[in-house]
Formats: C-alpha cells, structure tokens, sequence
C-alpha cells in the first residue's frame, strides 16, 4: 500500500463520519527548492501527524478587525512535479482561503495559488478517462456575471449537466468562480467534490482514487504545462499576437480594459490610450505586477515586474482568453540593431 | 445659469490646461525611454557607451554650490554627453545650460570625483523648439563663455505613423547649433532626416522612468504614485484581505511622517522622492482622492478592489476618456478646484496636528 493509498482510505473514511466533509487540495506553484519553501510557508516538521503522507504542516492566523479571528493548518502532500507542489487542509474552503493568502503574502510573491480557469475546471469535471462530461452533475455553480464590485452579488448557476453548464458559462462569458460537482467514478459510484478558480479542489464524499490520481498526476502536468511560457519571461514582455489586426480601431482598447477589469483581486489604471495603450495592473493574490502596452494593431504586450508569478501571468491569459481567442502566446525575442537601421528609421 | 456655466467654463480651462501639461511630462518621460533604448539596444552605440547614468549629479563651477542634476549624463568611449529634456523654452534654461557648460566634472557611482573630458557635449532636447530669439540669446550667452565643446538643440516629438506611434528626434536647424563630436550617437543626432524611435520599442524602458532627474509635475506624481506606489504601503494583513477581498475593510492611513519612505520598486531607473510624494498627496487631496486627517496627522486612502474614482458628471470628461485613470483624477482635480477648493490653512495645522497622539487602532495607523 502506497503512502498515497494510505491516504485516500483515511479521507474515504473522514467523509463517511462527517454529513458535510471538506477536505481541500491547495494548488501551488514555486520556483524555490523545498528547503527554502519550507523555510518560506514556515512548514515544520510534525512528528505524529493524525493524516498519514504528512511529514511537515503549519497553521496561518488572521485576527479580524472585528476581535474575531481565523486560523486554518495546512499540511504538505508528497507531491511535487516541476514547481507544483499541493498543501492539504481539512476545513472549509471559504474559511482557509483568507489564511491561505495571509500564508502567502509572507512568501512576497515566491509562492502562489494556481488559478484554475474555466477549461482547467472543466477538464477535472471527467475523472475517468472517456466518460461523457454529460454524466457529470453540476451541483452548485458560482460564477461573476461581472466584476463583483459591480453591485452584483455572485450568481448560482442552475445546477445541470456539466456540458450544459460549461456551454452556457462560456456563452455568457462569466467568470467562473466555484463549481461543486458529482462525477461518475465507476458504473455505481461518484465522487463529489468543488473545484475553486482561486487555485483549490476540495474533496467531499464518494470514490476519492480518480480524484487524487487527477489532483497528484494529472493536473500538475497540464499545469506545469500551461505556465511553462512565462516561466522564462523574467523582466521580457509576453506577447499575446492575435490573427486579425484588431487594435487598427482603437475603441477595442475598451474590450482589452474589460477584459482585464474582470480579474478578480486585481487593480487595474489606464494611464492612457493616446497615442498608445499603457496600463498597470496588479493581482493582489500574489502581488504581482504588470505593465501592459499595445503599441501595434495586433499585439498585447504584458510585462511583468521583477517578483511577477507565472500564475499571475496565467490569470490574464484567462481573462483576456475569455474576451479574444486565438492568441499566441510567445516571449518578445531581444531586437538586435545596427546603426543603419536607426537612420533608416527602422527602430 | 450663468454663474453655473462661469464655472464649468473655469473647471474646462483648469483640466485642459493639467492635461496639456501632463500630456507633455509624459513625452518628455517618453524620449528618456527611448534614449535608454538606444544606448542599450543599437550594437554600435551600445558598444561605445561606457556609463549611462539617468540620475547623474555633476559637479557645480564653485565648490560650495549644490550639485546640478541634468536629465542624464552618457560617458561613451570618445565623448562626454550632458542630457537636459524640456517641454519648451524658458528663460531660466540659459543660466542652467551654462552651468552644465561650465560643470567641471561629475559624480561616479562609486561616490568618487570624476573630471569630464575635453570632448564634452551639452544635449538640449525641447519638445517645442525655442524661436529664433531665444535661440539667439541662448546661443549668444554660450558662445560668450567660450566653451571649447558644443551645445546641440534637438527637438522630439511623439509622432503617429501607419506602423504605429514613434518618438522622433532630430537637431534643430540653426546656423549656430552645434555638432556633436565624432562618436555613434553623436552621429545618429547629427543626421540631417534625424531619427524615429517606435513606441513598440522603447516601451521595454518606459516603466523604468517615473520623473525627469530632477523634477516631475504634481499632476504626474499623483497618477503615478495613486497606480505604482500607493499599494506598497500594505501591511501583511491588507495585503492578504486584498487578495481575500479585493478591498480594505478601513481606509489605509498613510502617517504624515512615513511619507518620507518611499517604497523601493524593481526596474525603476529614476524613482518618485520624497518631495514628489507629497506633491503627489497634495494634488489627491485637492482632487478629494486622499484626505488629509489633522488629528491624526495623516493621509487617509480609500482602497478598493479596482481603486475606482468617481468623476461627477458635470466634470470635463468625454465618453471616449472615461476609462484612462489620468484622465479622471485630473478631471476630479479641476472640478474640485473650482467648486470645492481644499482650504489650505487647515491643510497647514494639520501638520501641527501631528504632534498629537493617534487614538487609532495601532494596526490601521502604519498606512493607508
């Protein structure tokens, strides 16, 4: 029996106990070796542990204006594939998600949530390879009709089929913000469980095995994947060139200002469009930084301040995926010229 | 209705004659990128080019004198540069370009005393070239002190070209004008057809400037220091209600005395001050963003998720600007300061406030 196996079994069996069980995989991505993340999330080492796998946790404290305070303990699963790695807590999303960010605003920037965009969610809605997304139900949906801020509280989807569900979402281009689903494991058994566009899965009750195998195999694949573009980007702009010139009329400016205005926990100023598209925008869910220009007819190009996360990058990639498609994404190659070529006014 | 119109008339005025002027700031800070750009970027200036300094301190004639601070000094193989931009001419450039003409040497980064080499050059960039006069007369006062190196008046302007928008410099046409001394990027000013930098290229080093060496208009300082700086004063406990929330549950209070420390931010080449934050605090209070609290000695900041500003709908704003940031605080700027003008007394026993004892929660006082 795999440390892992040992695992699943005891949080089957936790789930069984409790009518309401939450059991939360925290996504991560940091570029740090594991001395210095542990160093950096202040994970120390447990002796006796009550979740088997776990050798190192700690618990994150916020004091409330109010007198009150939360606190959540998170502990590291043995899984760690490129610069994914998962923590593990047994309380409610929506009670760990503020300590989790008070965890993380210590690490400055070095360690951040994965964001699971709309097609990342919708890939974990089929946990058993080849079974149609038809047959996963979408028990409750939360998604942004717009920015929150605007006077719109969050709206709860009908609860449907996934494929309907998933259709209609990007129809109606909302953000998605949770998801809580039922899908098929086998002929007879599911597995429920949320999926969190913030950067977490959490686990309720049924069949866990495909669960994990997605939470410990497959998705840190497609994730390491998806940030592997702005990995190397380092102080160079990210370019976001799309097929049709769509910036020869500049009243698109306003579709790309949307599109960032929709990121949640993010600021975001136009210092202006005339005569070129500058604006600055920050992600509060982990302090990265962006200056953002269009300067041609089909380029958006986004670069990020020195401490700026890949998984910040990968946010905008998904809002702004959500207003244009066919984007390529691709680092601004370093421009080499001579001084004919200034003369010549090709600079 | 007449009165009412008087003041919208006053209000239209105050934003056009802010926007003017931010605008030009802007270019000015514009050309500075793309200078950087070609001194890094073209392999033969790059290649001559041995120190590049975009906050320079040169040495003033008498030793007791302050240091001057042009727009940047360029040490290359074969000549030294003394860079000073400007929007358009003043009488006061005279006595500065003298002073860089006479400035003996400069400062290494190192603290040591540098002596400038025989082939010097003074560069004097305006975005509106002087007439004929002032040329003359700034011309006639160079040529007086005898200095055996040149002056050179350039002009830059930001140009729309089909490819897209360009920064375009080019020596200004004057029998007196000087040439610069042989070297790359003596040549490039000295081509007669000059040369366009585009704004797709020079804008890798546009976040890097956020003022001129030594100055930067009020106007800029607060769209600058309300979008890049204003979210470093964040303790740990608002950065992660920020990130939870998108918002402060309370204003961030930013104490009187901590605006001397400016937070650090990477990659910027020439930073705000101390002195450009509190002109910066100043224009957002006339323009109602920050408030200043004189009990508690004080800046108070609402900050929101998209830190969204407000403009009344009388301002002077059309549909198209409505999203451009600079835009709103300038417009709230020039409403404000004709309908609602801060009382600049009470601005002043604020400071005097400050003295007092916070009676604050401890945790709220640290910033904004």
């Amino acid at each position: 029996m795999s440390i892992l196996d040992e695992f699943r079994a005891w949080l089957e069996g936790r789930s069984e106990e409790e009518s309401f069980f939450s059991g939360t995989f925290w996504l991560l991505f940091s570029r740090l070796p594991e001395v210095e993340f542990h160093r950096a999330l202040e994970l120390n080492a447990v002796s006796v542990s009550p979740i088997p796998a776990v050798a190192r946790s700690t618990t994150s404290t916020v004091y409330m204006r109010t007198g009150n305070s939360v606190r959540a303990t998170f502990a590291e699963l043995p899984v760690h594939r490129d610069n994914f790695r998962i923590l593990f807590s047994l309380d409610k999303p929506a009670q760990a998600l503020r300590p989790m960010y008070r965890l993380l605003t210590r690490t400055r920037g070095r360690v951040s949530l994965f964001p699971l965009g709309a097609p990342l969610v919708k890939a974990c809605a089929r946990l058993v390879p080849g079974q149609p997304l038809e047959e996963t139900q979408v028990l409750r949906g939360v998604s942004y009709p717009t920015r929150p801020s605007y006077g719109g509280a969050d709206i709860n989807l009908r609860p449907g089929n996934a494929s309907v569900f998933f259709a209609r979402l990007r129809e109606d281009r909302r953000v998605l913000k949770t998801a809580k689903l039922r899908a098929p494991t086998g002929k007879s058994s599911f597995c429920e469980f949320t999926v969190g566009r913030a950067g977490y899965i959490t686990y309720h009750k049924g069949t866990l095995g495909p669960l994990l195998d997605l939470v410990a195999s497959e998705l840190p694949k497609k994730l390491s994947d998806s940030v592997r573009p702005f990995e190397k980007a380092g102080g160079r702009f990210v370019e976001f060139r799309f097929e049709e010139p769509l910036f020869v009329d500049r009243t698109n400016y306003s579709v790309v200002v949307d599109a960032l205005s929709h990121l949640p926990r993010t600021s975001l100023a136009l210092l202006h469009t005339n005569p070129y598209f500058h604006a600055a925008l920050t992600n509060y869910e982990d302090g990265s930084e962006f200056d953002i220009f269009i300067t041609g007819h089909s380029t958006i190009s986004i670069q990020g301040r020195e401490e700026a996360s890949p998984a910040s990058f990968l946010r905008i990639q998904n809002g702004l995926t959500e207003q244009f498609r066919d984007a390529s994404v691709s680092l601004e190659r370093p421009a080499e010229f001579g001084m004919q070529d200034l003369l010549d006014g090709q600079v | 209705m007449t009165s009412l119109s008087k003041a919208e008339d006053q209000i239209r005025e105050h934003f056009s004659v802010v926007l003017k002027e931010y605008g030009a700031f802007d270019r000015t800070l514009s050309a500075l990128s793309s200078l950087s750009f070609i001194l890094s970027e073209i392999r033969e200036i790059a290649h001559e080019t041995e120190m590049v300094d975009f906050r320079p301190k040169i040495l003033s004639i008498d030793a007791d004198s302050d240091l001057y601070t042009p727009d940047g000094l360029i040490v290359s193989k074969r000549c030294d540069f003394v860079l000073e931009l400007k929007t358009s001419w003043d009488e006061k450039d005279v006595p500065q370009i003298l002073k860089y003409g006479q400035s003996p040497g400069f400062i290494l980064p190192d603290g040591k005393n540098q002596a400038f080499r025989p082939n010097k050059c003074v560069l004097l960039g305006y975005q509106n070239p002087p007439g004929l006069a002032n040329l003359d007369s700034l011309f006639n006062a160079w040529e007086s002190h005898k200095f055996p190196f040149p002056l050179v008046v350039f002009r830059y302007s930001l140009e729309s070209a089909p490819e897209g928008d360009r920064m375009y410099f080019a020596r200004v046409a004057y029998a007196r004008n000087g040439l610069c001394p042989a070297s790359k990027l003596g040549e490039a000013l000295n081509n007669p057809r000059g040369f366009p930098v585009s704004a797709d290229r020079y804008k890798l080093h546009r976040s890097r400037f956020h003022k001129a060496n030594d100055q930067v208009i009020a106007s800029y300082a607060a769209v600058i220091w309300w979008t890049k700086y204003v979210k470093h004063y964040l303790s740990e406990e608002q950065r992660s209600e920020m990130a939870d929330r998108g918002r402060l549950s309370s204003p961030l209070v930013l104490k009187w005395e901590e605006i001397n420390t400016i937070p650090e931010l990477a990659d910027v080449k020439v930073p705000l001050g101390p002195k450009d934050v509190q002109r910066a605090l100043e224009f957002l209070a006339q323009a109602k963003l920050v408030s200043f609290k004189r009990r508690l000695g004080a800046y108070k900041i609402e900050l929101k998720e998209d830190r969204y500003i407000r403009v009344p709908r009388d301002g002077p704003i059309t549909r198209a600007d409505a999203q451009d940031i600079a835009i709103k605080i300038l417009a709230r700027w020039a409403r404000n300061k004709v309908k609602a003008p801060v009382d600049r007394s009470r601005a002043k026993s604020g400071k005097a406030g400050r003295r007092r004892t916070p009676t604050r929660d401890p945790r709220q006082a640290s910033f904004f």
